[in-house]
């Protein structure tokens, strides 16, 4: 009796720890048993091969040998553990499709995933994944684009590369690779068409092939659901892409309140372009400037004026502030007018979030700025300028920064002589003409002023931009700005991306308030805190270039 | 006369050169400016904009990611950052 229970307990411990480090997997919609055999390795049998299933960026997968000398990564979909889901994708992941393009990715995600396991056939998979690394071919001079709507087939010829710096010959020696123009013009059915794709290096992860196409003005980039083939039997590229750009809850702005309505159907094209304009439709990754060539230099002349249109379009494009809170903070953005009316209350011309609704009270406080009755004579605030230019522990030489700290100083010592003071903030690409001096923002204390005419008129005293106490459309105008778009006039707090759609933002808040966006956790003695520590600096530097 | 010499070189490099700032920054906004082949970034409060070498690209943009601060080192006149620390 003992031994048939001791034979017993060894059947079931058996049992348990297969069940333990035992897995049913779903692959492909068929049941596959897998065995873990390290911390991101579980060997899988199906039929007579093994392969081996690893948690990868999106989940899990199954690297396995698809043919001869080829490694590919099966999404898992699900598994059961010990009679438990212990995972089950949420997404559901097209099939593996048989590329160049995928057959590369999935050598490059094999051999680094499996560069440090110890099973044999993860060590196997890893070597063959190096092997294929090592005889990638480049793409071909002529290549065949065909788009998921099927009536769109393209015939494109890569652009010519133009003639390399000694650096890059150098380079292209020490990488064992080659620089190679990345654009192609292609040609369709339809002639009033330009096409211009991009198609990176085989194996390349940083830029994904896009196929721009322009016609009448308008571009429709795409960056998915496109194939491409050169003139092997296998197909050089699939290329699925879904839409990204959803919407995104919770903490900060959904990104399509920035896209003007009339992108709507080309949000794509429209983000691309207008990253591009950012840097004066020069590519940052360097890509468009291997390209030399009539043809496609053309095509990259048409991108750039369509580009031109969308950035002048944005500077006239009807905006509408819209206030949310986003981490703990009350903060303005531009948004489309039209799909902004919709999303809350108004306040001041501005939508209120229900985020903000609780911090009502608040918001009240930062954006009103109590109404004056003492006022300066005009005679008077040239007099304030003067006494702000003898305070000399405010380093106003010191352009660069800190504009805050002196502001802050400024409207507690004009306050400590019974003189009402705010502040006026400017937001947008400034720059101080003749200097190299830009800034993001701008701020400085305002006072009242009766004129001789009864008049009252807002001044600035702004000792390290003006000669002189000045009104606010003067010192608006003392500064350069690097938009094209609009002077918007605003309140607190300040929309925080004007320079996106081309605008300079102006407001006028009370002299409490101490960034351009709300800070409430500042108390008044962390502000001034930091305006002691940040003037110390700036006089260091002053007094180190001798002024 | 070249102990005077010395004292004047000591004393004119000093006046001219403003030693580097080192400050805690979070960062608000990083691009890319072809024109100047420098990348311009923001920080939060701050005023100026400031210009970064390709190299500190991902220590301000880990810093503009998590929102949280990075220590800065850059040139007083200029604001041409030269170190960055996460």
């Amino acid at each position: 009796m003992k031994k048939f229970n001791a034979f017993i307990f060894i059947f079931c411990y058996l049992l348990m720890t297969k069940v333990v480090f035992g897995a049913k997997i779903t692959l492909e919609g068929k049941s596959v048993e897998c065995e873990q055999k390290e911390y991101n390795a579980w060997e899988c049998l199906e039929g007579n091969k093994k392969s081996i299933m690893v948690m990868t960026e999106n989940g899990y997968g199954v690297i396995s040998e698809s043919s001869p000398g080829v490694v590919t990564i099966r999404p898992v979909s699900k598994i059961i553990e010990n009679y438990q889901i212990i995972h089950e994708s949420a997404v559901k992941y097209p099939p593996f499709e048989d590329s160049k393009f995928n057959r590369a990715e999935a050598a490059y995600a094999a051999k680094e995933i499996l560069s440090t396991s110890k099973n044999p056939v993860a060590k196997e998979l890893f070597k063959i994944a190096e092997k294929y690394l090592g005889k990638i071919e480049e793409v071909g001079a002529n290549v065949k684009i065909k788009l998921g709507d099927g009536n769109s087939d393209y015939t494109c010829k890569r652009g010519e590369t133009r003639a390399y710096t000694p650096e890059e010959i150098k380079m292209q020696k020490e990488y064992k690779t080659k620089f190679e123009c990345a654009f192609f013009s292609c040609k369709g059915k339809d002639p009033k068409e330009s096409v211009l794709a991009m198609i990176p290096k085989i194996g390349s992860t940083m830029t994904p092939a896009t196929v721009m196409v322009m016609k009448d003005g308008q571009a429709k980039l795409h960056e998915g659901n496109f194939k491409i083939y050169d003139n092997s039997p296998l197909m050089l590229a699939s290329i699925n892409k879904t839409d990204f750009y959803g919407s995104d809850e919770g903490s900060a702005v959904n990104p399509d309140l920035f896209i003007p309505k009339k992108y709507d159907q080309s949000k794509s094209s429209f983000i691309y372009l207008n990253d591009l304009s950012k840097n004066n439709f020069q590519d940052t990754d360097g890509l468009m400037d291997l390209c030399s060539g009539k043809e496609i230099k053309k095509l990259f002349a048409e991108q750039k004026k369509i580009g031109e249109a969308v950035v002048n379009h944005l500077s006239e494009a009807d905006l509408i502030e819209f206030l949310k809170l986003i981490d703990g903070r009350i903060q303005s953005h531009y948004i489309d007018r039209s799909k902004g009316l919709t999303l809350g209350c108004m306040y001041q011309g501005k939508i209120i979030d229900s985020s903000v609704m609780n911090q009502f009270p608040r918001l009240e406080q930062i954006s009103n700025v109590k109404p004056n009755d003492k006022y300066l004579t005009p005679n008077e605030v040239q007099e304030l300028y003067k006494k702000a230019v003898a305070m000399k522990d405010i380093p106003f030489g010191y352009k660069y920064d800190g504009c805050y700290a002196r502001a802050h100083l400024m409207s507690r010592r004009f306050e400590e002589m019974g003189i009402a003071t705010k502040k006026v903030w400017i937001k947008g690409k400034l720059f101080v003409p003749g200097t190299d001096i830009e800034w993001d923002y701008h701020v400085a204390p305002v006072v009242e002023v009766k004129e001789k005419n009864g008049k009252i008129q807002q001044y600035v005293i702004d000792p390290s931009l003006n000669s002189k106490a000045v009104t606010v459309d003067e010192w608006v105008a003392s500064m350069g700005r690097k938009t094209k778009g609009p002077i918007m006039k605003t309140t607190y707090p300040m929309p925080a991306n004007p320079v996106d759609f081309q605008r300079t933002t102006v407001g006028i808040s009370s002299s409490d308030l101490f960034a351009p966006g709300d800070t409430p956790n500042l108390t008044e003695e962390l502000k001034m805190k930091h305006v002691s520590e940040k003037l110390q600096k700036f006089r260091e530097v002053l007094a180190s270039q001798g002024k | 006369m070249k102990l005077l010499l010395c004292s004047f070189f000591l004393l004119f490099s000093h006046y001219v050169y403003a030693k580097p700032i080192t400050m805690d920054f979070v960062t608000t906004k990083l691009s890319y400016n072809a024109e100047k082949k420098y990348y311009e970034t923001t920080f939060q409060m701050m005023a100026g904009i400031y210009k970064a070498d390709e190299k500190f690209f991902k220590c301000l943009q880990k810093s503009l990611q998590t929102k949280k601060e990075i220590k800065v080192s850059y040139e007083p006149m200029g604001l041409m950052i030269t170190d960055c620390k996460e």
